[in-house]
């Protein structure tokens, strides 16, 4: 019982901490792609901290307690990925349908948070964000529905130890065009050009964050990184093969993250219609695809 | 003990009748009372399932006509459930009819209604569920339009579409009567006898079951029956409505289950001859995309619904599709998931259908872009919506999520993925619709005409903290409904699923609600410490906003104008313009011009002439008697 608070309180912080690590290291390599010098890569610990310690403006309770949930939402879901061998809980490791309906709780708590502020622009962001949604769900749906007839188990600790036994066995190799469809989505799940369109900060003044200020913005920076630590961690986990120990873990989640970054740092933005329907063709297909190689 | 009852309710509705307008509480306080009495009665024939009672009503042509009413696990669970949830929200009617138009006629019609829905559950025989099924079809279209013009013109599209409905089911009922290998009313021998005629005549027995099937889907307005909810749910009065999308729409789901999920098990197990996919019958696999595609359209027709009763009622056809394709996949896990979604999707609609009829109490108003920043005034009632959508959204660790996961699951381990797919599509579909009701009716800006709107009555408030109760309840222990789903989906004969109080098991994953729940709270223990370390924060109005550097009152905004809710999805509604040719009810509509047109046409024949008149009717006579010569 102990432990496994224990466990619960080193995850919450790993997974911030981690996240936070992993913007800071991203904001130096998007400066590098476009020839800048670039913030330390310690920034992003900097920002979260000085947020913190800044007087905040709120328009109701709802405000606070939205942003609240949306962090704990993320946090929860956290909690269900299997970070290599480290686990929260023994049984339960990773099922993958608590994990997909875990994450909306801290979508729907950022909505609730910023909604409340009254503030259309957030209101037209969080419209975006969903509609949005509605686009990289279906090949990322198709995807893990794919890895769970495959392995005949929707926990990704089965999933992982399907792909021991070195690089070949990895699902990145053995199923190709999931792969290039699970990326494709997680491009759209963490924000990033060309699927931008919910923060768009020339045209709807960052959307969801255009109230939010001092603990509640540094609340959203937190549940930002804890996003990007559970949903790379998602892709290394289904494709990647796990990793043996957290450390290498983190190597492949940060090259994921790196990936989706290089491909955000060259990209312009979608108009939101032509995000949805580029997610509803390209990678769509190719989801069906493998999955009809699969069953025949 | 049952026929006692429905005497004692049709008498108690009647007499309420003469209670003065004055004391219109004291009316619908029996009514709470006859509806927890009627609990009791059912609570007390829990478990004596060879209790049954036989009234004989006359002989037509040699055949015995009678009521027959038994109670088995199925029936009883829905009818004990059903009648405490219409007793919770009946709690709720008690003020809010306290001054309403037409209220007399509902408060007796719906007391009634509650003994047939009992005797829905209870009927043993085709011929008593059909009389019973009429009455209630009926005696619920009075309800929905208590004489207001426009609800008359919506109801219509329930009262036909129900009428097509019975048509099929009475036809079903008499071709099964007046076959010499069945010619029984009952329903049990009924059921086998059908696998037989399967067996030996598969065209006559596709077609009993396809009969069925329209009589049950209409009712539970499955494709292309999905229009209907829309249309009287968002007429009905609004506590009614609660009933009619909780309950009333479960009643076709309650057939399937009650005569097609039998037939196509023994089909499944018993028959060699039938083509099968995956395990399950072909014509089964196909009922199962039926309610996939009416879970998808739905959910977008919900998209783009500016009327919040509308979509609310829309969101209700998506959950009926859910749980249609989780009972058609016919294995343990499915059918028992798509019971226990029926008895979740009861529970959070009447949650949602109940705060919003707090906010049209409070508000008068149904459009939602006239709403908004309802929630500082009403927090009871927001968070009951919030749960509500939480639950319906299917997020853990409220009630939606362990109906749902149960149907991935079946779904999963019998091998649909683009089944799966398409539930999953319209389950983040759901999370778009609930999401932009929420902001539009309690969150963003308050219009200043409802600065002195306050939350509702306690007497109000009480029914909505139950519910509440009972989504949290049901997500920590879904054991406490999937036990007694157990003892149902044993009698008909499938193996029960493995569940203890707070763990589900299938086969290729487990879940501990428990578990769920306290990670949860946990994490929000987390990040609510992080809150506490925070500096302080400060309280500004809420139109005191981020408005691109200028002041708000020099361009004369309002609240009203800041509130972003009118045309929410508006890009989104563009992707499916090429769609919107497809309109059901503009089908339905031009039907209704078709059949006037002939009738007018038909009419315009005598009504100008007296010897058109005389002349149809020598004909007719004529016709009649040259019939009788030949026959």
């Amino acid at each position: 019982m102990i432990n496994t608070i224990l466990r619960f309180i080193l995850m919450a912080v790993m997974s911030m901490s981690v996240g936070l690590l992993f913007m800071g290291i991203g904001r130096k390599f998007t400066a590098r792609i476009h020839r800048r010098y670039g913030a330390p890569f310690y920034q992003s610990f900097i920002d979260v901290i000085k947020l913190f310690s800044k007087q905040s403006i709120s328009h109701n309770w709802i405000m606070d307690f939205g942003v609240l949930m949306g962090l704990a939402g993320i946090l929860a879901t956290v909690m269900f990925l299997p970070v290599g061998p480290f686990n929260v809980f023994g049984h339960m490791q990773g099922n993958m349908i608590i994990i997909i309906y875990f994450m909306t709780i801290g979508y729907l708590g950022m909505a609730m948070g910023v909604a409340a502020s009254g503030n259309p622009n957030a209101t037209i962001g969080i419209a975006r964000a969903l509609t949005l949604m509605l686009g990289y769900e279906v090949p990322f749906v198709i995807t893990v529905v794919l890895l769970i007839f495959i392995n005949s188990s929707s926990n990704l600790s089965v999933m992982v130890a399907s792909q021991a036994g070195g690089f070949m066995r990895w699902n990145m190799i053995q199923y190709p065009f999931a792969f290039l469809a699970g990326m494709m989505a997680l491009q759209g799940m963490l924000g990033e050009q060309p699927f931008d369109v919910m923060i768009a900060p020339a045209e709807i003044a960052s959307g969801p964050m255009v109230e939010l200020s001092g603990k509640l913005m540094g609340s959203a920076f937190l549940q930002h990184a804890a996003q990007i630590f559970l949903e790379t961690g998602i892709i290394v986990n289904m494709f990647m093969g796990g990793a043996p120990n957290i450390w290498i873990f983190f190597l492949k989640q940060l090259a994921v993250y790196l990936v989706t970054l290089a491909v955000a740092a060259i990209f312009p933005r979608y108009r939101f219609e032509d995000a949805v329907k580029f997610f509803w063709q390209a990678p769509t297909a190719l989801a069906l695809i493998q999955l009809i190689l699969f069953l025949i | 003990m049952i026929m006692n009852s429905f005497l004692f309710v049709f008498i108690a509705s009647i007499l309420t009748g003469f209670i003065r307008k004055k004391y219109n509480v004291l009316r619908w306080t029996i009514f709470t009372f006859i509806l927890a009495y009627l609990s009791y009665m059912l609570y007390t024939l829990y478990g004596y399932w060879d209790y049954s009672e036989v009234y004989n009503l006359m002989k037509i042509g040699g055949t015995q006509l009678s009521i027959n009413l038994k109670m088995t696990p199925l029936g009883w669970f829905f009818a004990f459930f059903t009648t405490v949830l219409n007793g919770v929200i009946s709690i709720f009617s008690i003020l809010k009819n306290r001054d309403e138009e037409s209220e007399r006629g509902i408060a007796m019609l719906w007391m009634i209604l509650s003994a047939l829905n009992i005797g829905i559950f209870a009927s043993s025989d085709f011929l008593t569920l059909f009389i019973f099924w009429e009455l209630m079809t009926v005696v619920s279209y009075f309800i929905i339009s208590p004489g207001w013009t426009k609800s008359f013109k919506s109801v219509n599209y329930y009262f036909i579409l129900s009428l097509i409905g019975a048509y099929a089911m009475l036809t079903a009922i008499w071709m099964l009567r007046a076959d010499p290998m069945v010619n029984t009313f009952d329903i049990q021998t009924s059921i086998r006898q059908i696998f037989i005629m399967w067996e030996l005549e598969r065209a006559k027995a596709m077609s009993i079951i396809v009969l069925f099937i329209v009589a049950f889907f209409s009712k539970s307005a499955l494709m292309p029956f999905h229009i209907w909810p829309a249309e009287a749910h968002a007429e009905a009065p609004d506590d009614f409505s609660a009933y009619l999308s909780g309950i009333m729409i479960k009643y076709g789901l309650y057939g399937v289950l009650l005569v097609i999920v039998p037939v196509l098990s023994f089909i499944t197990h018993f028959s060699d001859s039938t083509a099968m996919i995956n395990g399950i019958p072909v014509f089964s696999y196909l009922m199962a995309w039926v309610g996939a595609i009416t879970a998808v359209v739905a959910t977008f027709l919900a998209i783009n619904s500016n009327d919040m009763k509308r979509l609310a009622a829309y969101s209700t056809v998506a959950n009926v599709g859910y749980a249609v394709t989780g009972i058609f996949i016919l294995s343990s896990m499915g059918v028992a998931g798509g019971i226990f979604h029926i008895v979740n999707h009861a529970i959070f609609k009447s949650a949602i259908f109940i705060s919003l009829a707090a906010v049209k109490y409070r508000t008068h108003e149904r459009e939602m872009h006239r709403l908004g920043g309802l929630a500082y005034k009403m927090p009871i009632t927001f968070l009951t919506f919030l749960l509500g959508i939480i639950a319906a959204a299917g997020i853990p660790p409220l009630n939606g999520y362990a109906s749902k996961w149960m149907i991935y699951q079946s779904l999963l381990s019998s091998k649909f993925p683009f089944l799966t797919t398409m539930i999953f599509i319209a389950s983040t579909g759901a999370f778009m619709y609930l999401f932009r009701a929420l902001h539009s009716v309690f969150l963003g800006q308050l219009p200043r005409k409802f600065d002195d709107v306050r939350e509702v009555p306690f007497i109000m408030q009480l029914p909505m903290l139950v519910i509440m109760g009972a989504m949290v309840a049901i997500g920590i222990a879904p054991g406490l409904i999937l036990k007694p789903i157990n003892v149902v989906i044993s009698s008909m004969g499938l193996s029960p699923v493995h569940v203890t109080y707070f763990d589900m098991y299938s086969l290729i994953s487990r879940v501990d609600a428990l578990t769920v729940f306290l990670v949860f709270c946990g994490s929000f223990a987390v990040a609510f410490i992080l809150y506490l370390i925070g500096n302080k924060r400060n309280h500004v109005e809420p139109l005191d906003n981020y408005t691109a550097g200028q002041d708000p009152k020099e361009f004369g905004l309002t609240r009203e104008m800041y509130h972003f809710a009118f045309k929410f999805y508006e890009p989104f509604k563009e992707m499916f313009k090429p769609f919107e040719r497809i309109n059901t009810s503009a089908f339905y509509d031009s039907i209704e011009r078709g059949f006037n047109e002939t009738g007018r046409s038909f009419a315009r024949l005598f009504r100008f002439s007296v010897r058109n008149a005389v002349l149809f009717f020598i004909v007719g006579i004529a016709a009649i008697i040259i019939y009788g010569w030949f026959v």
